[in-house]
């Protein structure tokens, strides 16, 4: 969001405690999460409950298996604007193969994911190779899957509810908690993806290649590889989440990524992240899920309308970003 | 400060130099960027290489770094043929670190991740052990006698000289013996500049050989054994820093004085 922030941060125990809360880079959407989870429960008694919990975690499950693809993407310095259209094509895909041609659920997934993996091949390949900002080339692809999907479905969405038993199985609840299966697959896969941030040598390697390219090339970091295995891979994620939103509803069009996009890279940003490459924390990502997910529930519990609910999100954004500024400054003097 | 480095002798012709360069010419367009220039760097010798802008002093440090690939002429390590296709082949055929004028430091990360890039020592080949990273990181730093608060504070916030530090403690930790520095001071103040001097002092003193690329002759004279002058893209002179003046290094810059070895080298 703004000048310097670091990835890692190192424990200087030297300092004030204070000062070393406040430099943990998760803290403030930490502390978000925290309050507006109160404020809702104090103002709604709904809101903790197994059901209402179980509901977030599902909801958020869509968005959190994109934006988890586009924390990485987004330290290695790219972003993929496509990410939406490219959930809408996977669906699209998948549900034709199931409806009307009659494959097997395994194998529609599969042709749904590599229609998603080549989205991401032809990003990086505009990107790497022809050498365009992402911002511009992942727009045009974005239209392109968009436009794909829609041709593919002829306009029209396909009930594909009876097909698909394994994909509603992967959203039932499980014995934890009730928490969807899903969800609990993409906790633990946030949490690995943490750590392997935090303290494997991926870490550095894709810091070093979204904050100067340069200076991965000179170590030996193979950047054009890296970025061309993060477009890959928010891709490939984006086409998970598409499919899981047809185990969600049972029906398949081309609408279904729609309205993502601003909502993955908000949480990105509000998880540590920014439009600059070079830092990011895949756990203040997860957090930005839950936050994002805590408040949209929250206030539809609360009788708010979807439509008043982007005013709250943009001020809560704007608000975050003003407070991770003071943060910083107050950790700094 | 130039009391501090000793001068090495006059190389004996016998002495093999550890890095050669033969006829080398290189252009960009109609710019004759390099013509037919000979090079020699003897191990555990500081030369400065000197001329005006445009000369082609970057030209050639990055044909040796497998930056640019040169039009004609030939690379020698140790007395043997080498090709240089890239910055790898540079560190891995012979030993060469270039630490460039932009430094190329991740600045939003601490000093020893940056020493250590890609690097880090590990467990499993895969985790990495800071304990033992930052440990690594401390000795190096001492070794360079880099005035540096701790190893974990973030690149982004150290001053010029000490930036400078890190990328030259990075090329140390990979264990190159060649060090190319491109004005490693043109952008710092006086006392800066002084840190780097002791730098590459200190290069010196753990026996590396140092190629110093720079416009400021002080410093050169601080510095340097050897110094090499390029006239748009020529080599005109050598000298030993003991038998050589300010004035005729100018002289030789600037074309007042006749290049020795024009047409010749
Ligand atoms: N990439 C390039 N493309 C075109 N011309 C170049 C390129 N690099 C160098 N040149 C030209 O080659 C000549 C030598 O340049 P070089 O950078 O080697 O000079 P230099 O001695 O390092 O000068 P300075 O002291 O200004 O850094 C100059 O005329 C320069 O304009
Ligand atoms: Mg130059």
């Amino acid at each position: 969001m703004t000048t310097h922030k670091t990835t890692a941060p190192s424990p200087n125990f030297s300092q004030p405690l204070y000062k070393r809360v406040l430099n943990i880079p998760e803290i403030g959407v930490l502390g978000a999460v925290l309050v507006f989870f109160g404020a809702f429960v104090v103002a709604n008694n709904t809101m903790a409950e197994p059901a209402n919990l179980a509901r977030m975690a599902l909801q958020g499950t869509f968005l959190g298996v994109a934006a988890f693809g586009m924390a990485f993407l987004m330290i290695a310095g790219e972003i993929d604007l496509s990410s939406g259209s490219t959930a809408g094509l996977s669906a699209a895909v998948a549900g034709l193969l199931l409806h009307n041609v009659g494959w097997p659920e395994w194998a529609s997934y599969t042709a749904a994911l590599l229609a998603a993996l080549l989205v991401g091949l032809l990003n990086s390949f505009i990107v790497l190779k022809i050498r365009m900002p992402s911002f511009f080339a992942t727009l045009g692809t974005s239209f392109l899957a968009w436009g794909l999907a829609i041709w593919l479905l002829k306009g029209t969405w396909l009930y594909v509810g009876e097909m698909i038993p394994w994909l509603k199985s992967t959203l039932d609840p499980s014995p934890f908690f009730g928490l969807p299966y899903a969800f609990l697959t993409l906790l633990a896969a946030y949490v690995i993806g943490d750590q392997l941030m935090r303290r494997s040598v991926l870490g550095p390697a894709l810091v070093a290649v979204g904050a100067n390219p340069r200076a991965a090339t000179i170590v030996g970091i193979p950047v054009a590889v890296v970025k061309t295995l993060c477009f890959v891979f928010v891709s490939l994620c984006c086409g998970i989440a598409g499919l899981l939103v047809i185990g969600y509803g049972g029906t398949t069009d081309a609408a279904i990524g729609e309205g993502w996009l601003l909502w993955v890279i908000a949480i990105v940003i509000i998880g540590g992240g920014s439009l600059r490459g070079g830092v990011g924390s895949i756990l203040g990502v997860l957090l930005g899920v839950l936050l994002i997910q805590i408040i949209r529930i929250g206030l539809a519990n609360a009788g708010v309308k979807t439509n008043a609910q982007g005013i709250v999100v943009g001020v809560i954004l704007l608000g975050a970003a003003a407070l991770d500024v003071l943060r910083r400054r107050v950790a700094q003097y | 400060m130039a009391t501090t480095i000793t001068p090495t002798a006059p190389q004996p012709a016998a002495v093999q130099p550890i890095l050669e360069a033969r006829g080398l010419c290189k252009a960009f367009g109609h710019v004759q960027a390099l013509n037919n220039v000979n090079f020699e760097l003897y191990r555990g010798e500081v030369v400065a290489l000197i001329g005006d802008n445009g000369a082609g002093k970057s030209t050639l440090v990055k044909i040796l770094s497998g930056i640019y690939r040169k039009d004609a002429g030939q690379i020698l390590v140790d007395g043997r043929p080498v090709d240089i296709h890239g910055p790898k082949d540079a560190e891995r055929l012979a030993g060469i670190s270039t630490v460039y004028q932009d430094l190329a430091l991740v600045d939003v990360r601490d000093v020893g991740s940056n020493i250590y890039l890609h690097m880090e020592p590990t467990r499993f080949g895969f985790w990495i052990d800071f304990k033992k990273l930052y440990a690594d990181a401390e000795r190096i730093i001492r070794t360079l006698r880099i005035d540096m608060p701790s190893v974990r504070v973030n690149v982004g916030e150290l001053s010029g000289g000490q930036r400078q530090g890190v990328a030259i403690a990075r090329a140390l930790a990979r264990g190159r013996h060649i060090f190319m520095l491109d004005e490693p001071t043109a952008a710092l103040g006086v006392e800066q500049q002084h840190t780097v001097n002791e730098l590459i002092a200190n290069l010196k003193a753990e026996g590396k050989t140092v190629l110093v690329i720079s416009h400021n002759l002080e410093h050169v004279f601080a510095v340097a054994d050897r110094l090499i002058v390029l006239r748009r893209g020529r080599r005109v002179g050598t000298r030993l820093k003991t038998n050589t003046t300010r004035e005729e290094i100018v002289g030789l810059i600037t074309a007042a004085i006749q290049g020795d070895e024009e047409g010749n080298t």
